[in-house]
């Protein structure tokens, strides 16, 4: 097969693309919108850095004035984070599937690079589709909002045509990597298909860069050259607690679960914990997403205070730039968080669909179903609990004590309340996905899941 | 003997594949009935709808007084916790619990606290020459362990009926007689019947009585005086 390369591989590739089973199929349509996602977000920063000049509006600063623009491309960088998560989800779903019908190949001797060859080309497929449809869909979207809103400047905002098929070129490489990475952890023999054994738990020096950002959130909120020093050390600071609620979410699931599992006194509990305990990385991966939600919409509360102070001492009404950016905010968070829950739905059909026969077992040995939701419910709220309570708490010390030398009592309310809000909101909505899954939990604890294969 | 399980004419299909027609089988309190036949011939279906996983299409299971097939889910579920055990040939254990656990998760839904039901799982464990095995999760185990701590889970909640399909099937002969002998030897020790499902002769003579079904027929042989 290596010999005949492409002449092969191509028509395997429209075959597979057709996909077998119904999964498969979901997929695909999945993969296209989250690329399509993902070009429309970076199009659009791209499209900010490359505006020049400042026009004083009313109300659209975070567009028409220079200095705000690169934190709205930030911002809207930032959306492609859980996009990408979500891709990586739906890649994992349906790769075993996959890989077990790939088999056949491997049997008629096709190498293991052909099979990840033939991965890259699906995702190279799905991920142009996605982006050319995310590309002209910003500029249609731009023209029209351009047109609504009575822009004269319009050749000043459009985004001009070259930076296109790069961001394109971006999205479909990434989408080829989401789907090298995902095949990595399965192994093809000709004769079966195998998740690779699990790594080993996740170290507890992976929580680091959560204390170390908030620390440097602080000191560079304290610092006296505020400008030259202290306002680069405060961001620095809130990227490293980003990156530190993402890259110890794994940990912080071990811990909590392995609490949850030492002191469980319902059969329920004890099943999520020892799920979660035992592979408390592909929650983290879901989970990480939430928790940096929690983390945006605590950090936004110190800001949304700071404007309420100031209306309040100006006697007027809140300003209409703050409204347009707060909602904006707002705008994102929601989209982050509902791409987040996708991501869990998607993640938590994988676990019922993937996992054996285990679940149509206990069904079998009469564990009611009712059960069999409680166990996914709480195995939801073990993962999800630490995580958001960590996020909320890093970026409201690190936000406080940061940006104000003499952090006052009624801050200090407003924040923990907000941080409280995020943390239910998350959960809730978390919680809110296991209701979603029950379909696949049905059919994972189904009767026809126990015949011998 | 009085009968504990009765099946009459039971038919059962999925699609157009007729698993099972007009089956009707008998089985007697504490009794060890072995279900054989060629592969595809509807062993399992028949032992889904004995032990209340499936309804069949027609036909009526009565499991003592009470009509199995004619019960709503929860109620056959109960059933199934209360009075079945069920092993399954590969165990159907958790992957993610200790052996110990999976015999225990069983019986705290049954009511248990985790303490006793963990007490309990020890016990059955160490009856079945699994003790060693109780802090290993199923991936560690053998072939023959794995089927050890799936009867410790069958027989820990003192079932009537404990249904086995091709408990051995997936173990060597030596491994398999093993398995088979502690969970006859424990079941009739308890007056605990068994229905076993097998295509293999030489598990069949280890029952009293043995159940042919062929294209989803069912004949039975007379009773055996042991
Ligand atoms: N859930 C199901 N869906 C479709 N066909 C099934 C299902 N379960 C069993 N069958 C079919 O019913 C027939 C009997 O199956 P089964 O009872 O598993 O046989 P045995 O256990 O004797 O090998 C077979 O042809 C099988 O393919
Ligand atoms: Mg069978």
């Amino acid at each position: 097969m290596t010999g005949s390369g492409f002449r092969v591989l191509l028509p395997v590739a429209a075959m597979l693309a057709r996909g077998a089973s119904r999964p498969e199929r979901r997929r695909r349509p999945l993969l296209v919108g989250c690329s399509a996602l993902a070009t429309f977000f970076l199009l659009g920063a791209v499209n900010q850095l490359l505006i020049r000049g400042t026009t004083v509006t009313q109300w659209a600063g975070l567009v028409s004035e220079e200095d705000l623009r690169p934190g709205t491309a930030l911002g809207l960088a930032l959306l492609v984070v859980p996009v990408l998560a979500l891709l990586h989800q739906a890649g994992r779903v349906t790769q075993a599937a996959r890989e077990r019908r790939l088999a056949a190949l491997r049997l008629a001797g096709a190498t293991p690079g052909d099979v990840r060859l033939l991965g890259a080309v699906e995702a190279v497929r799905a991920g142009t589709a996605g982006a050319v449809i995310g590309s002209l869909g910003y500029v249609a979207a731009q023209r029209i909002a351009m047109a609504v809103l009575h822009v004269h400047d319009t050749g000043r905002y459009a985004v001009p045509l070259w930076p296109i098929p790069l961001v394109v070129a971006v999205v479909v490489a990434a989408a080829v990597v989401t789907s090298l990475r995902v095949s990595r952890r399965v192994v093809v023999s000709p004769v079966r298909v195998t998740r690779r054994a699990s790594r080993p738990a996740p170290a507890a020096v992976t929580l680091i860069l959560l204390p170390l950002g908030v620390l440097v959130m602080v000191v560079g909120g304290q610092t006296q050259d505020v400008d030259k020093v202290g306002v680069p050390l405060f961001y620095l600071g809130g990227a490293l607690t980003a990156v530190g609620v993402a890259a110890g979410a794994g940990r912080l699931i071990l811990a909590s679960a392995r609490l949850a599992g030492r002191w469980a006194r319902t059969p329920e509990t004890l099943l999520a914990a020892r799920a979660l305990e035992a592979d408390p990385r592909a929650a983290s991966r879901t989970m990480a997403v939430v928790g940096l939600v929690v983390a945006g919409g605590t950090g936004s509360a110190v800001i949304e205070w700071d404007v309420l102070q100031q209306a309040a001492v100006d006697h007027a009404g809140v300003d209409l730039f703050w409204l347009v950016s707060i909602g904006s905010t707002w705008l994102g968070l929601l989209f982050a968080l509902l791409v987040a829950v996708t991501a869990l739905v998607v993640h938590q059909a994988e676990v019922l669909l993937e996992d054996g026969r285990s679940t149509a077992a206990l069904a079998a040995a009469g564990v009611p179903v009712a059960a069999l939701r409680r166990t996914a419910l709480r195995r939801t709220i073990i993962a999800a609990t630490p995580v958001c309570a960590a996020a909320a708490l890093a970026t409201a010390v690190g936000m406080a004590a940061g940006l104000y030398t003499s952090a006052s009592w009624g801050l200090a309310a407003w924040m923990a309340a907000r941080a409280l809000l995020m943390v239910a909101v998350a959960i809730a909505s978390a919680s809110a996905v296991t209701l979603v899954s029950n379909r696949f939990l049905t059919r994972a604890a189904a009767p026809d899941r126990l015949r011998a294969e | 003997m009085s009968p504990l399980l009765r099946a009459s004419g039971v038919s059962k299909a999925f699609g157009r594949t007729r698993a099972l027609r007009d089956a009707s089988v008998t089985i007697g309190a504490g009794e060890v009935v072995a279900v054989s036949g060629p592969s595809g011939a509807g062993k399992s279906t028949l032992l889904h709808c004995l032990a209340g996983i499936l309804v069949p299409d027609a036909g009526e299971v009565h499991y003592g007084a009470t009509r199995l097939d004619e019960l709503d889910e929860n109620a056959r579920t109960r059933l199934r916790r209360e009075a079945f055990g069920i092993v399954f040939q590969f165990g159907g254990l958790v992957p993610e619990l200790t052996a110990a656990e999976n015999v225990a998760v069983p019986l705290m839904f049954g009511g248990l606290s985790r303490a006793k039901a963990a007490e309990a799982a020890r016990e059955w464990l160490e009856r079945l020459g699994a003790g060693d095995c109780a802090p290993l999760r199923p991936g560690e185990l053998s072939g023959g362990q794995v089927q050890r701590v799936a009867v410790a889970r069958a027989l820990a909640h003192g079932p009537e009926v404990v249904f086995a399909d091709e408990p051995t099937g997936a173990l060597d002969s030596v491994a398999g007689e093993e398995v088979l002998g502690s969970l006859l030897a424990e079941a009739r020790g308890r007056g605990t019947a068994v229905v076993l499902v097998t295509h293999d002769n030489r598990v069949a003579a280890y029952a009293d009585r043995e159940i042919v079904v062929r294209d989803g027929v069912a004949a039975e042989s007379p009773a055996v005086t042991r």
